[in-house]
């Protein structure tokens, strides 16, 4: 028996990377949301119930992703606790045994959901929040929530339930990180954050203009020791979105990663199992010559390249996206100059 | 004394060995080929005697090797708290 968190999980990372098993699975099962967050990448008008898959569908789902050896799924939207069946999928995936995350806003958290919750086996529960009321309920669009989401986060530690905060760093909360890392710290739970900001799924992108700018991020990059992890040409350029990671929205289309719509079949005319084990989007994908950009770029070495963030700017899954390379080079500045 | 897997534990089984994450902190154990066939023999719902008894006829050991590495095994998974004790034999 061994346990050593950062080299297991590198064990099996590398082993489903190999084996091509879709480890992380992400399901957003609605784009309905009650809050109207300003960096959301999901455009309002794709708000719709109508197309979304069924109870059935999502079960059927699951258990394609138990029987290719998958482990971690998370229920994500929108806001998922807005479908009904949410209590019942999750004891399904806990059924088989999977390792299921929660990604909420918290606002439909009582006690009688998280109960729920823990009766159903929840694994964790990650709460999105922005900074104190005032700055949260701007930001989200939505007043009278702040109590409500605090309590709920108390009440899931309470009850022994992994759950942790987590927040998009933008130009307007950058001073409230260390409120909440002090909540954070003050319930006794983990805090965690990012500041990159995609495009919407249908190319608006108005709201990198929240993005911080190049000073924040070299004060936050410093200050957060920001590390390079990987070292080789190619874990530099070809990460594991649809090689070990793999999304699907709530109207049944397969996505490398959730932050790639690079469509790659729907599980309402395929099974998930065919469209996985379909290998045209990987053999390309992984193809270093494709990356001509890159190859010849002196950024690479700081780049934590994301081929959603070029794709949803470009169109092309093997440009450079201008985002990525703005954090390379003031990784570049603080690592190399400083 | 009967052991059970803990309810609602999440894992997987990859090629012979078994990947578990705790759901307190996410921490990620790994258990080798013979901890996952004891592992799987509790999830079975099979009792110490039976466990061994597999052991001795899978592997080709002799009953007391079976036994230490069947205590050894238990024990560590128990602290860990992956496992608890079956109260109803």
């Amino acid at each position: 028996m061994q346990k050593n968190k950062k080299s297991l999980v590198d064990v099996l990372f590398n082993i489903s990377y190999c084996k091509k098993i879709p480890l992380y699975t992400l399901i957003e099962l609605t784009y309905r949301c009650n809050f109207l967050c300003k960096h959301c990448y999901i455009p309002e008008s794709y708000r719709k119930k109508i197309l979304e898959l069924t109870s059935e569908k999502i079960i059927s789902l699951i258990e394609e992703i138990y029987s290719l050896g998958g482990i971690y799924l998370i229920f994500s939207g929108g806001e998922p606790l807005l479908r009904k069946d949410i209590f019942e999928l999750i004891k399904f995936a806990k059924k088989l045994n999977f390792f299921v995350v929660l990604f909420t806003n918290g606002s439909l958290l009582d006690e009688s959901v998280i109960e729920k919750l823990k009766i159903c086996g929840i694994d964790k529960v990650e709460i999105s929040l922005y900074g104190n009321k005032k700055y949260h309920q701007e930001f989200v669009g939505k007043n009278g929530i702040y109590e409500k989401i605090i309590e709920a986060i108390k009440l899931l530690k309470k009850k022994d339930i992994n759950v942790c905060i987590k927040s998009v760093i933008t130009n307007q909360n950058f001073k409230q990180r260390e409120f909440l890392e002090s909540l954070a710290r003050s319930i006794g739970i983990e805090y965690k954050f990012d500041f990159v900001i995609a495009p919407k799924n249908n190319g608006d992108s108005s709201a990198i203009a929240l993005m911080l700018n190049d000073k924040e991020i070299y004060s936050l990059l410093k200050e957060y020791n920001y590390e390079k992890e990987k070292t080789n040409l190619l874990s530099k350029v070809i990460c594991s979105a649809g090689i070990n990671i793999v999304a699907i929205n709530p109207y049944g289309d397969v996505f490398p990663c959730i932050q790639l719509p690079y469509r790659l079949g729907n599980i309402k005319e395929k099974r998930f199992k065919d469209i996985w084990e379909n290998d045209s989007f990987r053999e390309k994908f992984i193809q270093i010559k494709n990356y001509k950009e890159c190859r010849k770029c002196d950024l690479l070495f700081w780049c934590n390249r994301c081929p959603g963030l070029s794709f949803v700017e470009n169109k092309n899954l093997y440009s450079c996206s201008s985002i990525t390379k703005k954090v390379a080079s003031i990784s570049k500045k603080i690592y190399v100059f400083s | 004394m009967k052991y059970r897997i803990k309810p609602n534990l999440a894992y997987r089984k990859i090629f012979d060995e078994i990947y578990i994450v705790d759901s307190k902190n996410s921490y990620l154990h790994k258990i080798n080929e013979v901890g996952s066939f004891i592992f799987e023999k509790l999830k079975e719902g099979l009792n110490e005697d039976e466990i061994i008894d597999e052991l001795v006829k899978t592997y080709d050991v002799e009953i007391e090797v079976a036994k230490s590495d069947y205590k050894n095994f238990i024990e560590e998974i128990f602290l860990k708290g992956l496992i608890e004790k079956d109260a109803k034999k």
